[in-house]
């Protein structure tokens, strides 16, 4: 079975940018497409790994999604990468306070992000 | 009164000198026979004098001489009393004790009633055959008694008592006096003639070694109680001892003659003849000299022979200064009364001749004085060397000194010009026999020291071969100082740089005297053409009267006044004039003129004048300013508020006035948002820099405060309050739209980016190809759009309209046109229309209002993240009198508060601060842009979480029917 990945982004084309990213790989894809219903769906499926994007519309944006996964036992060692339209180094700072593992500054490359998700997961890239 | 002294004691002597001259003819001769006279005299007198002298001298010797002898006589007759008085007592008393007799001799008091005497002693006969009884009977009393000396005679006659009884009389009790020749002599005389007898020369028993005097004794015979003593021998048996008494001559002597011979030099001598060896007394001093005057004789004193010398010693009887003294007084007296007598028959010979015209010549005089006094001017004559011989009241008063000072004393003393120089050169022109010399410009010393300036005339004139100076002076100090300062006075006048004008009040029409220089500067009219006529100030008629009336009531009154004035100058242009006038009096205290003085203050006016313009201008500005100002005077009271300031901060002006900066500032701070740091207000210059205030009341505001202090005057300070919200809220915007930006442009080139890199790095089959680069199209166009929207929104404000097409068109044809533009494949938002039958026609900018009304429908999608029904509606209705077309656009979306309501038109403004619904914040400025240069209306009507309507209201142009 697969590695179990959450995309939590609200911008359908950057959803469909990743699926097709992440197809070759053995991946198991849950996706939501705001926070609120991206933190249920983790409720019910811990995942081994979280793909966030930060400006999400709704009661809560990515920062705080991942601030609440890693409050959470449960999850608070499941990784996380943030993705962001941001690039400054202050937004970059409010992410790793988050909590997050690392980041993506939108547009980002998608053969990195494999790179990412292998190196966080510890294992192959799957390119 | 100091100047008429001498003058005065002139006067008087000539009255005597006249009363004389009818008692006294004194011939000349007469003073040579008083002369002769008086020396003939003189010698007659002199020597009878020089007689009468010396028989004065002798006879006053003479009787010195019996003073002497007089007084020794009376004092040895006195002793001789005593020694009666003490046999007396013997004889009375069957035995005489030894105290009876001091008691006695005491009571004599000898040393202050008889000086000399040496006491007074009681010797007892004493038979051969008795001695040794007696000797021992005594020594009872007195154990040392022995009779002295212890030679065997036939009888002794031994000292018993002598009182008083100190040392040197206690050595001679118990001496037998008998047993020595001289004091036996006298004794045996005593016994015999039953009478005082007086010793011979003798050194006393008492005399110690030193200081020797001769010394003599005084008896005086006791003979036994009862005992006949009628003859010598009777006597002889009857005698049982002696009263005696021891004298030392110097002493006695000495005392006795005290006061009686101090005139004359007395020698006593013991016996006859003037023998050295006898002498027993001299009063002579040594070296004494003597005159040729001498006396001896014998002087008899109980029964003993003394001879007494007394010789005058020199200068006795001293009045021959006397002698000398009357020739030499006569002498002098005689040639006095020759000199006198001459004196007074010169004195009487030349009144004789000046009898006839004395009279006159006094009444002149003291007329002549009475005139010098009285007189102005200082009179000054002196005598040819130029010594002042006489000087008038005035003149000692010009120069300060008393004239009897000064007479005698050169003229140079008092006027340095007049040395002996110039009155040696006037003797040089002597044979004018007067001349008169006027020196306008001198120099005389007031006091002696003060310098003053003085006129001299000055005249000589010969008078019986005298040459007399007159010098009449005149003291010019005053005339020139007032020259002086009328000089100044003038030349003051003249340069000052205000106007002055001086007009006679007692003539008619009050005509001008006098205009200075400035006056005529000022007004450019001449003095020629101003003085001597009445002169009005006034331009105009109004003015002048005015000006008029307060000058006429003032010269009535005699009071000053000032005013001002606008002046017509010759030129015709007019100036203002700071006047003041005031009224100048005689010494009466009439007023004679009224002097004007003024002044062209015409720049002062106008700048005055430009001020109060000026002012206003500020007071316009202040009012209609947007910006918020605040005025605080000098001591910190709020004292200005402008309307901006109210309108800023709903604070009511008349709550404001008055209130101290503290108070102001804490008015101010209750309406801050809490979050924000407050700085508080410091009236003291430090608040200088601009400094924000967020205010949450009345309404969100941000606020830049800023405090001047006016550096000159009441140091008042002035706040700025700048109203910067939308300029502040513009930058946050600003930055705000940046990330917005940033994320609504990063979003398409994401996609873009990736599926390009995705096709790159993979193979993928066709279809999965086309699929992606649609994708990549179709994001591509989203970020044209997008960047087209910004360019529009940019475009449209920086040209307001003026490159829009206009077109006639139906709503529904926009409306069509709009939903097309939006509609994107895959797009799951339907819009529903409401769509009248009869469509309204309106002029716009086609692509312009598509833009609008497609960002208020997308609008409505975004807003309603939860979906629900999008409606457009289309109505027409007439508002404000005006035909309007609406386009409704309504959502259920999460709505709007009143607030966000208010700010939807504010560029960058977005509801959603969160920025989860994306958006460049400019769409509904650009709606707004765009229905304002249509002139058209958006109207919103919302409420949270019910959705909201927006309306787009545009004038109709006509309706048709489609």
């Amino acid at each position: 079975m697969g590695a179990r990945i959450a995309v939590i982004e609200d911008q359908p084309e950057i959803r469909q940018l990743i699926r097709m990213t992440l197809e070759f790989g053995d991946f198991e894809l849950s996706e939501a497409e705001n926070a609120d219903i991206g933190w249920s769906k983790i409720q019910q499926h811990t995942p081994d790994l979280v793909l966030l994007d930060v400006m999400m519309p709704g009661s809560m944006d990515g920062l705080e999604l991942c601030r609440r996964l890693r409050a959470q036992p449960s999850t608070a060692r499941v990784p996380v990468i943030l993705l962001t339209a941001r690039g400054q180094q202050r937004d970059i700072e409010a992410g790793r306070e988050a909590g997050a593992d690392t980041y993506l500054t939108k547009p980002f490359s998608p053969m990195e992000l494999l790179d990412r998700i292998a190196a966080l997961l510890g294992g192959s890239s799957g390119r | 009164m100091k100047a008429d002294g001498p003058r005065a004691r002139r006067a008087t002597m000539a009255a005597t000198d006249a009363s004389l001259r009818h008692r006294l003819n004194i011939p000349d001769w007469l003073a040579w026979l008083a002369l002769s006279l008086g020396l003939l005299v003189t010698a007659a007198v002199s020597t009878l004098l020089w007689e009468r002298l010396n028989v004065a001298t002798a006879q006053r010797f003479e009787s010195e001489v019996d003073k002497v002898v007089a007084q020794l006589r009376r004092r040895m007759v006195a002793h001789e009393e005593i020694l009666r008085g003490a046999a007396g007592l013997v004889r009375a008393s069957r035995e005489v004790t030894r105290d009876e007799w001091r008691d006695y001799v005491n009571e004599l008091n000898l040393e202050r009633n008889y000086p000399g005497i040496l006491g007074v002693g009681l010797t007892v006969r004493v038979a051969a055959a008795d001695r040794a009884a007696h000797e021992v009977a005594i020594r009872r009393q007195m154990p040392d008694y022995a009779i002295q000396p212890d030679t065997p005679r036939d009888e002794y006659h031994s000292i018993l008592f002598l009182d008083p009884l100190n040392e040197r009389n206690r050595r001679a009790i118990g001496y037998d006096m008998n047993s020595e020749p001289i004091r036996s002599a006298a004794m045996s005389r005593a016994r015999d003639s039953g009478d005082a007898a007086l010793s011979g020369r003798v050194v006393l028993v008492q005399e110690g070694r030193e200081a020797v005097q001769p010394g003599f004794l005084l008896y005086y015979p006791v003979y036994a109680r009862g005992a006949a003593v009628d003859t010598v021998d009777a006597r002889r048996r009857a005698l049982i001892g002696y009263a005696y008494s021891p004298y030392r001559a110097h002493d006695l002597f000495g005392s006795a003659l005290r006061g009686y011979a101090d005139h004359v030099v007395v020698a006593i001598h013991d016996g006859r003849g003037l023998d050295l060896s006898t002498l027993l007394y001299s009063n002579a001093a040594a070296g004494q000299r003597l005159s040729g005057l001498e006396d001896v004789r014998e002087i008899e004193i109980a029964g003993h022979v003394w001879t007494v010398r007394t010789r005058a010693p020199a200068g006795f009887g001293s009045d021959h200064l006397v002698l000398w003294l009357v020739p030499l007084m006569g002498v002098a007296l005689s040639a006095v009364l020759f000199h006198l007598l001459r004196l007074l028959a010169e004195t009487a010979r030349a009144h004789r001749n000046a009898r006839a015209t004395a009279r006159e010549l006094t009444l002149s005089e003291t007329r002549l004085s009475a005139v010098l006094d009285t007189a102005a001017d200082g009179i000054v004559t002196t005598d040819e060397g130029g010594m002042v011989l006489t000087m008038n009241r005035s003149a000692a008063d010009i120069f300060d000194r008393r004239a009897d000072e000064v007479i005698g004393l050169p003229l140079a003393r008092l006027l340095p010009q007049f040395d002996a120089d110039w009155f040696a050169a006037g003797l040089r022109d002597a044979h004018h026999a007067e001349r008169v010399a006027r020196h306008e410009s001198s120099t005389g010393l007031r006091g002696g020291v003060r310098q003053f300036p003085v006129t001299v005339s000055a005249s000589r004139f010969v008078h019986e071969g005298r040459v007399v100076h007159t010098l009449l002076l005149r003291d010019v100090s005053e005339q020139l100082a007032a020259q002086t300062r009328m000089r100044l006075h003038d030349r003051a006048l003249a340069s000052s740089s205000e106007a002055v004008l001086i007009r006679d009040v007692q003539r008619d029409g009050l005509p001008v005297v006098y205009v200075n220089a400035a006056f005529e500067r000022m007004t450019g009219r001449s003095s020629q053409e101003v003085v001597g006529r009445p002169f009005s100030y006034a331009a105009d008629g109004e003015a002048a009267d005015r000006v008029g009336d307060e000058m006429r009531w003032a010269i009535a009154h005699a009071k000053p006044f000032s005013t001002t004035v606008e002046v017509r100058r010759a030129d015709g242009r007019s100036m203002w004039a700071a006047l003041s006038s005031s009224p100048v009096r005689d010494n009466d205290g009439e007023v004679t003129h009224y002097v004007d003085v003024f002044d062209d203050i015409t720049e002062r006016v106008e700048f005055e004048q430009k001020l109060i313009r000026r002012t206003n201008r500020l007071h316009t500005v202040f009012a209609l300013s947007p910006d918020g100002f605040v005025t605080f005077d000098g001591s910190g009271i709020l004292t200005n508020v402008n309307p901006a300031f109210v309108r800023m901060t709903h604070l009511a002006q008349s709550e404001l006035l008055g209130i101290d900066a503290q108070t102001f500032d804490r008015r101010m701070a209750a309406l801050s948002d809490p979050t924000q740091p407050w700085p508080e207000l410091a009236l003291d210059g430090s608040s200088e820099d601009a400094q924000r205030l967020w205010l949450l009341h009345p309404e969100r505001r941000v606020l830049e405060r800023s405090a001047r202090v006016a550096p000159q005057g009441r140091s008042e300070t002035v706040l700025y309050f700048r109203d910067i919200t939308q300029q502040f809220e513009v930058d946050r915007m600003k930055s705000e739209f940046l990330s917005t930006a940033a994320h609504e442009l990063r979003t398409p080139l994401s996609s873009i980016f990736g599926f390009a890199e995705l096709l790159m790095n993979r193979e993928y089959d066709e279809a999965a190809r086309r699929r992606m680069h649609g994708i990549i199209h179709r994001q591509s166009r989203v970020l044209v759009n997008l960047i087209n929207d910004l360019l529009d929104l940019a475009r449209i404000e920086a040209r307001a309209g003026q490159d829009f097409r206009y077109e006639d068109l139906p709503v529904k044809m926009l409306i069509n046109a709009t939903l097309e533009g939006l509609a994107m494949p895959g797009d799951t938002h339907r819009v529903s229309l409401d769509m009248p039958q009869s469509m309204p026609r309106i002029r716009v900018d086609h692509e312009k209002m598509v833009r609008a009304l497609s960002n208020i429908i997308t609008n409505a999608f975004k807003y309603s993240p939860d979906g629900g029904e999008v409606r457009l509606a289309v109505t027409e209705v007439t508002r404000n009198s005006r035909l309007m077309a609406g386009i409704h656009v309504s959502d259920e979306g999460i709505g709007m508060t009143t607030e966000q309501q208010a700010r939807i038109f504010e560029r960058f403004y977005r509801a959603d601060p969160s920025g989860n619904i994306p958006g460049t914040g400019l769409g509904m400025s650009l709606v707004k842009e765009i229905m304002d240069l249509h002139g058209g209306e958006i109207e919103i009507v919302s409420a949270p979480g019910e959705g909201t309507t927006v309306t787009l209201w545009l004038p109709v142009m006509d309706t048709a029917t489609t």
